[in-house]
């Protein structure tokens, strides 16, 4: 676990994953992303962005599944870590502790 | 997906797996098939394809590529290195003979290369010792007629360079040099020196040139008149071991005499300069006589050296001081020639440099090119016999490849393992080739004549290693490839895959050690033909009975006539002593020159012949022929107004037989002169045998000459010799006696080549040895390849010529094309060569036929000798084993 930062588009790619629960692999978490957000990565990013998921210690992997249109090639699935669910939170608490934070910005809270 | 869809283009693919590493690559290309798969299905395959390329593309990331893959061992390749080195070690102790022929081949190469790297170190770097080299220019002198130079020398006129110094605020300092054409003489106490280039130099030579004075000042050593510096090599002779410094001596040289003080000892000039200068007289000595003054600007005989700051524009620089030159000189340039001057950078001066005036002989550029060229030829051969048997020795090694690749070796470390091998061959034999060196520069030295020491620029060196180790890397890289592409499992089973490889390169290779070797024989004995055509060439004149003495300098003119006249009578009293002449100039002297035209010729212009002031003997002396006419009599006065033409000058004035300029008279231009024409001579070779015949008028001055030319009986020569010497001794007290023969000084004119060819005779060998060393163990190798084959053919009835025939298949080919490739370079470029020399043998059959012999009869011996060992050998023996 190298720290607790968390880019946006690795905090979108790690919700994605907590979402799909079991079924976590690439193409999946592709359509996902799709599915909530705009964003259309393409697979080598979205794989940097899983690379270094698993480098920070939020996602573990394994490798199983091979299918005929992957030409045999297996998958790799992925599946939150507690440190994983843990900098979800945080991130999100800091969020609107900050957000809170903003004058005039209407959300319920006025100062 | 249940109905089928076109798979995904391939080649991505194919590509990515180059790059990425495999363990990765599965996963996410993978990914990537899949959902093109899906694409396909909801936008068509069109933007599927498009897309597909997309993704596959952005999986080139850090991440994926090879170099982190987690499972391999990120083993540095550096810990296996002594390993390497290790069984590099074993392979070459256990294949002697080639590593032998390797290491020999290599070394020879290197050493060669080496040696001749050394000399063109030398060459290339003369006069960059000097602090300021890089701003110092000579100027030099040009005219020009038509945009075509006729002239261009060295040297400018006495006043140029302080005006240059005084106008031009670019021109930093400068120093001017004059030495006059002949001897100076030199009187100290009662000993009398000749000697040859006495030099006259500003006192900017210690600002300008970084050569340092021993002892005096170098403010003041040449500032005032009749001061001179002597070398410490030149104060030696001169004085001994007592201190030089306010010494007096008399000088006199054909302009004038004086007296002049040491003021300073030079250290003794460099091997690496042009500038070879031992004795350097005070410039302002020149003013004590009118007529340097009176010359200055007519006579360009000043070698002028400018220090120029280096943010001047040079061209710019040139037109303004060739405006200034012709500004000057306006009134006497003649109609239709442009004069100018030009700057020479210093450090070209050695190399590119041959005007009218030099110093002294310059080098030669295209030489130092040829002989780094031969050199380099030389250890390309050594390289390709590595190549050449490393790939031939593949086969031998191939189980060992297979074992190691069966062990978990991978190619990358096989291929390591080879260029290892190569490194260390190279290594070694750089290490023995610098031990060579240092033995062999002081006889390379006298080999080339010329004094030079193994240079220690660090960039040299570190250009040495890293040469080597390229060479090293290139010549075992495919043989590196090769061995480690092999496959295991076929290797195993005793498959010998591959046998047959690379024999067409190792054919390719052979072929251009033939032509190399041929074309260097060939190339030698055209050299050493040429050289010896010229020497033994006859010179026209009678150059072996010839002695020269030095004329008398320092006599009053009205004196000298006479006293010759009363000498030569008392000459003609030695016996051994034909005849005797005096002349302005003698065959390998510069001779003046003169402009002349024929009587009535108004179509043309006059031209510019050389002229040769003589008395009445020169021809009878030199023993010339006449083809017409006769020489000057003594009894006949008015041949005092009378010229006599050599055939060159009879052509040159347009004159159409010799007839015809006995009948007529020329015109000497400028002072309209007309003189009648006595006689026409044969042409001779007066200044140089590499040169075609010059036209020459001799005319009849016996009151200003500078050479007594005796013609000797070659009987009891040191007998009329010493005679001689006391006669001139009684007649010219004051004059030093040094006497040469000619014929020594025109074999001098061909040091040089003499030189060149014994290099090259060297190399040719070299070559031819390595050539044949690599042929013997690329044959030897054969043999040993084919002994089964060998032995049943034998077994089957086939004798030894049958063997021989088959072995030598392998180097007939190669032979053959090696020749015509080498006989055709030999017949342009060598073709061209003797087209520079007006006199030249011709390009006969032998330059051709003799060294493909010499190469076809070695060639012949190895294969033979290969070829008796193998039939020679019991073949129960060869086959019994399996």
């Amino acid at each position: 676990m190298r720290n607790w930062d968390l880019g946006a588009f690795e905090e979108v790619v790690l919700m994605a994953i907590g979402i799909l629960g079991q079924n976590a692999y690439g193409v999946t978490i592709k359509e996902e992303l799709e599915k909530h957000t705009r964003k259309r990565p393409s697979v080598g990013a979205l794989h940097s962005a899983l690379y270094r998921l698993e480098n920070k210690g939020y996602v573990t992997s394994m490798e199983s599944g091979a299918t005929a249109e992957r030409g045999g090639r297996r998958k790799r699935f992925y599946s939150m870590t507690a440190s994983g669910k843990e900098v979800l939170l945080k991130t999100h608490e800091f969020r609107t502790n900050m957000l809170d934070l903003i004058p005039g910005l209407n959300n319920g809270d006025p100062s | 997906m249940s109905k089928p869809v076109n798979p995904p283009p391939r080649w991505p693919f194919w590509l990515l797996e180059r790059l990425c590493s495999p363990y990765q690559l599965e996963i996410l290309y993978g990914d990537v098939c899949e959902v093109f798969y899906r694409r396909v299905a909801k936008s068509g395959r069109f933007w599927a394809v498009i897309l597909f390329y997309r993704d596959a593309f952005s999986l080139i990331r850090p991440y994926a590529l090879k170099k982190s893959e987690p499972y391999s061992s990120s083993s540095n390749p550096f810990t296996m290195l002594h390993l390497y080195f290790r069984t590099g070690y074993r392979s070459l102790i256990k294949n002697k003979l080639s590593s032998f022929i390797n290491l020999v081949g290599l070394v020879a190469g290197m050493t060669a290369v080496l040696l001749i790297a050394q000399y063109a170190v030398h060459e290339l770097n003369y006069d960059k010792f000097h602090e300021r080299s890089e701003g110092i220019y000579r100027l030099t002198f040009n005219r020009t007629i038509e945009n075509e130079k006729v002239f261009d020398a060295a040297t400018t006129f006495l006043p140029m360079g302080p005006e240059l110094l005084d106008k031009f605020p670019e021109v930093e300092n400068q120093v001017r040099f004059y030495y006059p054409f002949t001897h100076g003489q030199i009187k100290i106490g009662e000993a009398l020196f000749n000697q040859e280039k006495p030099t006259f130099a500003d006192p900017g030579y210690f600002e300008v040139f970084s050569n340092q004075l021993i002892s005096g000042d170098p403010g003041s050593a040449l500032s005032s008149p009749n001061s001179i510096i002597l070398s410490e090599e030149l104060a030696r002779t001169y004085f001994g071991n007592s201190d030089p410094v306010g010494q007096v001596m008399e000088f006199s040289f054909e302009d004038g005499a004086a007296r002049l003080q040491v003021s300073g000892v030079l250290e003794n000039p460099r091997a690496d300069s042009h500038l070879r200068l031992h004795m350097l007289i005070s410039m302002s000595t020149l003013d004590q006589w009118p007529t340097f003054k009176q010359s200055e600007w007519f006579l360009p005989f000043y070698h002028t050296y400018l220090l120029i700051n280096n943010q001047a524009d040079l061209s710019d620089f040139e037109t303004r001081a060739s405006d200034l030159l012709k500004s000057n000189r306006a009134n006497v340039m003649e109609k239709g020639v442009d004069e100018g001057v030009e700057l020479q950078a210093l450090e070209d001066i050695h190399l590119d440099s041959d005007l009218e005036f030099e110093l002294f002989e310059n080098g030669n550029r295209a030489a130092v090119n040829l002989l780094v060229g031969v050199a380099a030829m030389i250890l390309l051969i050594a390289y390709l016999n590595y190549v050449n048997l490393a790939t031939a020795r593949s086969v031998k090694r191939a189980k060992e490849v297979g074992v190691r690749k069966v062990m978990g070796s991978g190619k990358v470390q096989l291929i390591y393992q080879f260029l290892s091998e190569s490194l260390l061959l190279s290594y070694l034999a750089l290490g023995v080739s610098l031990l060579l060196l240092f033995a062999l520069v002081p006889y390379f030295s006298d080999l080339v004549n010329k004094e030079f020491s193994i240079t220690t620029q660090k960039g040299f060196w570190l250009g040495v290693l890293s040469a080597t180790t390229l060479g090293a890397v290139i010549s075992g890289i495919y043989p590196a490839f090769v061995l480690s592409s092999f496959n295991p499992v076929s290797i195993l089973k005793g498959n010998l895959a591959g046998t047959g490889r690379g024999s067409r390169l190792r054919k390719v290779l052979v072929t251009f050690q033939f032509m190399i070797s041929v074309g260097l024989i060939g190339g030698t004995m055209l050299l050493l033909d040429q050289t010896g055509f010229l020497m033994n060439k006859n010179l026209g004149f009678a150059a072996d009975q010839v002695m020269v003495v030095n004329a008398p300098r320092n006599m009053a003119s009205s004196n000298y006539l006479t006293t010759v006249s009363s000498f030569s009578s008392a000459l003609e009293d030695l016996p051994g002593v034909n005849s005797f002449t005096h002349s302005g100039s003698i065959p390998g002297k510069t001779l003046a020159s003169g402009t002349f035209k024929k009587k009535g010729d108004v179509a043309n212009e006059p031209v510019s012949v050389q002229l040769n002031t003589t008395d009445i003997g020169y021809f009878e002396t030199y023993e010339l022929d006449f083809v017409a006419g006769r020489a000057f009599s003594k009894e006949i006065l008015t041949d005092r107004a009378g010229l006599i033409l050599n055939e060159a000058a009879l052509k040159a004035l347009r004159f159409e037989n010799a007839e015809e300029a006995l009948t007529g008279k020329v015109e000497a231009f400028g002072n309209s002169r007309e003189f009648n024409v006595l006689g026409v001579v044969r042409d001779y070779h007066h200044s140089s045998l590499k040169e075609s015949y010059e036209p020459i008028i001799f005319a009849y001055m016996p009151n200003r000459t500078i050479y007594f030319s005796f013609n000797l009986d070659t009987d009891n020569l040191l007998t009329t010799i010493g005679s001689i010497e006391t006669l001139m001794g009684t007649w010219f007290p004051d004059s030093p006696f040094d006497y040469t023969f000619l014929d020594q000084a025109f074999d001098a004119e061909f040091k040089s080549e003499l030189v060149y060819a014994s290099v090259f005779k060297s190399f040719a060998v070299l070559s031819i040895l390595l050539g044949s060393l690599g042929l013997f163990g690329l044959v030897s190798f054969l043999a040993s390849q084919k002994l089964k084959e060998i032995s049943i053919r034998k077994v089957l009835g086939a004798g030894g010529g049958d063997i021989l025939k088959m072995l030598s298949g392998s180097f007939l080919m190669p032979l053959a094309i090696g020749c015509i490739l080498a006989w055709s370079t030999l017949y342009y470029g060598g073709g061209q060569w003797l087209q520079s020399y007006p006199f030249h043998i011709d390009l006969g059959l032998k330059f051709f036929a003799i060294p493909a012999v010499i190469v076809l009869a070695l060639g012949a011996i190895t294969v033979g000798y290969q070829a008796y060992r193998a039939t020679a050998n019991e073949p129960t023996k060869a086959l019994r084993s399996e």
